[in-house]
């Protein structure tokens, strides 16, 4: 399986409909190979051999009672009920074929890569927030919405990365409202600068339109 | 003469160093793309619920 179904690229495309899991506690192969600047099993790239081996210890009892026929491929629900299972191995089609299978049984589910953009962009919106680049944290945001807003499964990633736009949003409000206050009691030139400000970075919210709104109302220099 | 040797003879060993550290970076046996291992069966579970797709448990040596 290491070697002839899971390198196949009909296999690496039908396995990004589901998760994998490699459990294999095998003691006598060499321990993490170096792959660049990584180490990971000789068996299998991007796993650790400590890893296999716990994930090995944690599932058996799972789906196995006795002894394990090497190998065995399952398919099961994210809650681990089984699906599938086929003893022995394969050929590159009948996983392809196992996958489709049980990914139709389970899903309409989300893609890897579709998951990893959507994991990437909050990521990225937290890195941009924590830097102050309010601008680059909405366009990741607002790329994560507008990519999954009408996905059917992935109606939770939207609304994670809804409820930290309105979270930027209030923030902005509340400067807009600062910036209101300000113009107020004379400081002009500080509303200006904070209003500006909101309009520049927030925009597609709606801070953004109230800060614009705001700047029309600002006292005109004479 | 020798002044001006020394900057190109630096960039030369520069390339070389750097030419080294791409081939540590970027060894032939990395794959472009590959089927993707879940670190746990924790991190399986809830990526498996987050994505409502199910889990494929590839089950290897037997002791």
């Amino acid at each position: 399986m290491d070697s002839s179904v899971y390198p196949n690229k009909d296999v690496i495309v039908a396995s990004k409909l589901v998760v994998s899991i490699y459990c294999h506690n095998e003691t006598e192969h060499s321990e993490d190979k170096p792959y660049g600047s990584e180490k990971w099993c000789e068996h299998v790239y991007g796993v650790k051999c400590e890893e296999h081996r716990k994930n090995h210890n944690d599932t058996s009892s799972l789906f196995f009672q006795g002894s394990i026929p090497n190998p065995t491929t399952i398919f099961c629900t994210p809650d681990g009920k089984e699906i599938s299972r086929k003893k022995g191995s394969m050929a590159p089609k009948e996983f392809v074929d196992m996958a489709k299978e049980a990914a139709a049984k389970v899903g309409p589910g989300i893609g890897q890569e579709e998951y990893l953009f959507a994991k990437g962009k909050m990521k990225a919106s937290d890195a941009s927030l924590s830097e102050q680049k309010v601008k680059d944290a909405i366009a990741s945001l607002t790329a994560v919405t507008k990519q999954f807003g009408k996905h059917p499964t992935a109606k939770k990633l939207a609304e994670e990365a809804q409820a930290k736009l309105d979270k930027i949003n209030e923030a902005g409000l509340a400067i807009v409202d600062q910036a209101k206050e300000d113009a107020a009691a004379g400081k002009v030139d500080d509303a200006k600068k904070a209003l500006k400000d909101v309009y520049a970075n927030y925009k597609g919210l709606d801070c953004a339109k109230a800060a614009e709104k705001a700047m029309a109302e600002l006292p005109k220099e004479k | 003469m020798r002044l001006a040797l020394v900057p190109a003879f630096l960039l030369a060993a520069s390339a070389v160093f750097a030419g080294d550290k791409d081939k540590k970076e970027k060894p032939a046996q990395i794959p472009a793309d590959y089927v993707h291992f879940a670190s746990s069966w924790e991190a399986a579970k809830a990526e498996a619920k987050e994505r409502n797709v199910p889990i494929h448990v590839a089950f290897h040596k037997d002791h």
